[in-house]
């Protein structure tokens, strides 16, 4: 077989154009110099084991024993000196920060389920015992009211069946809501389940112990990306670049939060309202990041810090148009509209055929202000928006009206007719 | 790593505002120091004859000003006073001399925020009658946006009320309440007892009565126009516009005997996939199974921990809304916000009897509201033509009328007399008014003949 451009980037390029269509990032990056092709393998690995050997040396000479997130643990080691490698994925690799953040937290876990030993050890993968939970939030669209729901996710690369956890005093089931996430479980969360944590005990499989919500400070809630108008917010990861989201938080923090808003580092909208009377959690609604400069501000929850402060400087995003959820595109005569979020006047847009690699548009686009994409025709396109060194990329798959086909409703509504009967369109079924 | 931190240098400058803001911006944009002085801000009120403003400043060390700060931005004449004794402050230490508010600008190219205007007053059920003598001027094209909405609806599955307006919106489709109610009628949507989500129904075929010699049948629930080019293929498809347009075209299957229906539906299932369900004559079927209207009012949903107080109300009055002080008298209510708005937060039927608040569709509550305040309902039937009207003003519940609009599968035609408007519903049996008018207890003529349900 032959290397380099003739052979074997093509077939990274493929990789990428693969996970594009699936909806995952492209991951295979070329080096600079002669490292071009030698970086695209380098690239799908984000720890070696020298950098997990590291990280463990790291949780034993802190003693990190107990169970933090994925989040608060990354932030934890932000403020700890580290190799050059391991700094430069934790703090630079900014398309990836997430990932890297579930990796590193599955290190973490197998280094607990290992005794927390001083020194590496080498053994295979070992599983962690424990599944972990976020928070899915709904809102009465009429009334305002607000719950909380435990919201548990699945553990990254497994496989696990009939998941069965001891919730409420009694026994229940997960099932898979999304892929990485099962659906939420139980009545809505109370205040003191914020304040204090959660543990449940596993049922089954015997390889897990315990369903684990984490006690925070605070928890960034963002829209669902595949459906951003469900009114749902869950901790599904940190807000994109112009994404407003939802910070639920210890009254402590409000210090800090007002510090930002002085600084013209973050916004939201109206005052902080308390999930509950005399409770000591707030919600602060419409949340925005709008400026990166969060370096020389101060803040007594670095946590917080870390998770508000933008690791990139460009963003794109879709909006408006007629989407189709279930396959990943819009529909024809309604291509939606781009919207490049950044923190520079100006940003050279540049929207592409992927198939035929003409170039459509080609314009320099005033930051944050829609515009309209008057895409051709079907087909699949590369937006790309270039300020300075920094790119972002993202793909827009445009439809056919006779390409679209049936969906089967995850959730059928039914109206009850009386009690024997319920309806749905024109099928009437009885009631079991 | 290095901890760089945010802090202000304080200076004094007699002279004009706009014009310092100019030429510090000027400066920080030319020479890229945005990096380094991300803000200044202006004390709030200044005067020509003196002010104070503040450089935020971001370095390691505080009090020590970049080197291409000193170059290119102390030269300037506005840096001439700085504030004696204190080279750098924080910004609790700024905030009282200044003022809580002050004019600040800023250099990093901040995302600008919006407000997004919370829709929480927008209730599904609401729909507002309007003028039904709008001219229609293209049906064909108006009719087409409705079917792109069913094909989307029935490629997305299911979603919530607000994903239904954007489609709505997109398609150029305005009063998506009531466009949510005509595709439950005809079969093809479902929605939630709160109105909070809908899904496309089951694709099935219903049998409808035929007066000539020939099976028919009507498509209802999810379809594309795949699956209608593939019926065309086995069948004759009769296109059936309704009469405004305003709903995606109805399909007819004709066959000339009911048994060729099951090849149809397997011819389906092998090029499509998909199972169409065969559901005989629905609309007898439905009529067969509504309650009465009682049962049907006490299985509305039940809006608990109202508390009418907090409230501004209107009651239904003989045909429009007027305010009103609650006073527990069941009724049909708008609920409105204490401090107004532009429309109403809910409408409700209030039954005293229960002391309970229903939410249901909204011809439905009125139609509870009409009822309770004995006035007299009404229907025509005209045997010859198989033709059901009911005046516009008393409207069924959205369960009731969708038996009748499933023995067509057409929405109602509007005819207009010299006193009032009439809703005039096709292909309706006896068997079938006799069975609704019964439970809905309204009165109806027969041609000439009076019978009292």
């Amino acid at each position: 077989m032959k290397s380099g451009k003739e052979a074997e980037e093509h077939l990274w390029k493929t990789w990428n154009y693969w996970l594009w269509e699936q909806g995952f990032q492209p991951s295979a990056y070329p080096g600079r110099g002669p490292q071009k092709y030698i970086n695209y393998p380098i690239s799908q690995c984000l720890l070696r084991q020298a950098d997990k050997d590291k990280l463990q040396v790291l949780f034993a000479a802190k003693q990190w024993t107990v169970s933090w997130d994925a989040q608060t643990l990354l932030t934890q080691i932000r403020r700890e000196p580290l190799s050059h490698h391991l700094q430069e994925l934790v703090m630079e690799n900014k398309q990836r920060t997430e990932i890297v953040a579930e990796v590193i937290h599955e290190v973490y876990q197998q280094w607990q389920v290992q005794g927390s030993p001083a020194t590496p050890n080498k053994v295979g993968r070992t599983w962690s015992r424990n599944l972990f939970a976020g928070l899915y939030r709904v809102e009465d669209p009429f009334f305002g009211q607000v719950d909380y729901y435990l919201y548990p996710k699945q553990q990254r690369g497994r496989q696990l069946e009939s998941v069965q956890v001891e919730y409420e005093n009694r026994t229940q089931t997960l099932s898979e809501e999304r892929p990485g996430w099962y659906l939420p479980i139980g009545n809505p969360l109370k205040v003191d389940d914020l304040e204090q944590g959660l543990r449940c005990s596993v049922v089954s499989p015997p390889e897990l112990d315990q369903l684990i919500l984490p006690a925070r400070d605070f928890w960034l809630l963002i829209p669902d990306a595949e459906n951003p108008d469900s009114g749902v917010y869950a901790s599904w990861g940190t807000p994109a670049l112009g994404t407003a989201f939802i910070l639920l938080c210890k009254r402590e923090l409000l210090n800090d939060i007002y510090r930002l808003r002085d600084e013209r580092l973050l916004e939201w909208s109206g005052e902080p309202e308390p999930i509950a009377e005399n409770s000591n959690w707030v919600e602060l609604t419409q949340c925005l990041v709008t400026s990166q400069a969060y370096d020389g501000v101060f803040m007594d929850n670095q946590t917080l810090k870390d998770a508000l402060q933008p690791r990139v400087r460009l963003s794109i995003s879709f909006s408006g148009g007629l989407r189709v959820p279930n396959q990943r595109g819009w529909l024809a005569g309604h291509c939606p509209q781009v919207t490049v979020f950044g923190f520079a006047p100006r940003v050279e847009l540049e929207v592409s055929n992927l198939l035929n690699e003409q170039v459509i548009v080609t314009r320099s686009q005033k930051m944050n202000q829609p515009l309209s994409l008057d895409l051709p025709g079907t087909g699949l396109y590369l937006v790309r928006a270039t300020y300075g060194k920094e790119s972002a990329e993202r793909l827009v798959r445009i439809l056919d009206w006779n390409s679209l086909e049936l969906s089967q409703p995850e959730r059928r509504e039914f109206m009850n007719i009386g009690d024997k009967y319920s309806i749905c369109g024109s099928i009437i079924l009885p009631i079991t | 790593m290095t901890n760089v931190q945010r802090w202000y240098a304080g200076f004094r400058y007699r002279g004009n505002v706009k014009q310092l803001v100019d030429k510090i911006s000027e400066k920080v944009l030319e020479h890229d120091l945005s990096e380094f002085v991300p803000l200044v801000r202006i004390e709030k009120g200044a005067k020509p004859k003196g002010f104070y403003f503040f450089i935020a400043v971001e370095t390691v060390q505080p009090g020590d000003l970049p080197e291409s700060v000193q170059s290119y931005l102390m030269p300037l004449p506005f840096f001439k006073s700085p504030i004696k004794g204190k080279p750098s402050f924080s910004y609790d230490e700024i905030k009282p001399m200044v003022g809580a508010a002050h004019d600040v600008h800023d250099y990093t190219n901040p995302i600008p925020y919006k407000i997004v205007e919370s829709d929480r007053n927008d209730d599904p059920f609401q729909i507002i009658p309007t003028s039904t003598e709008q001219k229609i001027p293209d049906i064909e094209a108006i009719s087409q946006r409705y079917q792109q909405l069913l094909y989307w609806l029935s490629a997305t599955g299911n979603g919530t009320w607000e994903l239904f307006k954007k489609a709505c919106q997109a398609l150029e489709i305005e009063t998506p309440g009531r466009i949510l109610r005509r595709l439950k009628l005809l079969g093809h949507i479902e929605s939630s007892v709160d109105g909070r989500r809908w899904s496309a129904a089951p694709t099935s075929l219903v049998q409808i009565e035929s007066q000539s010699e020939t099976e028919k049948f009507i498509l209802c629930g999810q379809q594309t126009g795949h699956l209608l080019s593939i019926l065309e293929q086995y069948a004759q498809v009769n296109v059936i516009h309704h009469s405004r347009g305003h709903a995606p075209d109805g399909l007819q299957i004709q066959l000339t005997d009911s048994t060729q229906i099951n090849p149809i539906i397997e011819q389906v299932k092998t090029s499509l996939g998909l199972s169409i369900q065969n559901r005989g004559n629905v609309a007898n079927q439905l009529a067969e199974i509504l309650p009465e209207l009682k049962e049907w009012t006490l299985r509305l949903r039940s809006l608990p921990g109202i508390v009418p107080s907090l409230y501004h109300w209107k009651r239904f009055e003989s045909d429009d809304f007027t305010e009103c002080v609650f006073s527990q008298q069941t009724g049909l209510y708008q609920m409105w916000d204490l401090d107004g708005g532009d429309r109403s937060r809910l409408t409700l039927f209030y039954d005293a009897a229960t002391n309970s608040w229903r939410q249901g569709d909204w011809y439905g509550l009125r139609f509870l509201a009409l009822q309770h305040r004995e006035q007299p309902c009404i229907a025509r039937y005209d045997r010859v033509k198989a033709r059901l009207a009911i005046p516009y003003s008393q409207r069924w519940p959205q369960l009731y009328e969708r038996a009748l609009v499933l023995a067509s599968g057409q929405l109602p035609n509007y005819q207009k007399t010299e006193q009032s408007l009439w809703l005039i519903y096709e292909n309706v049996g006896r068997e079938l008014v006799q069975q609704l008018t019964q439970k809905l207890q309204v009165t109806w003529e027969e041609d000439e003949v009076t019978t009292n349900a």
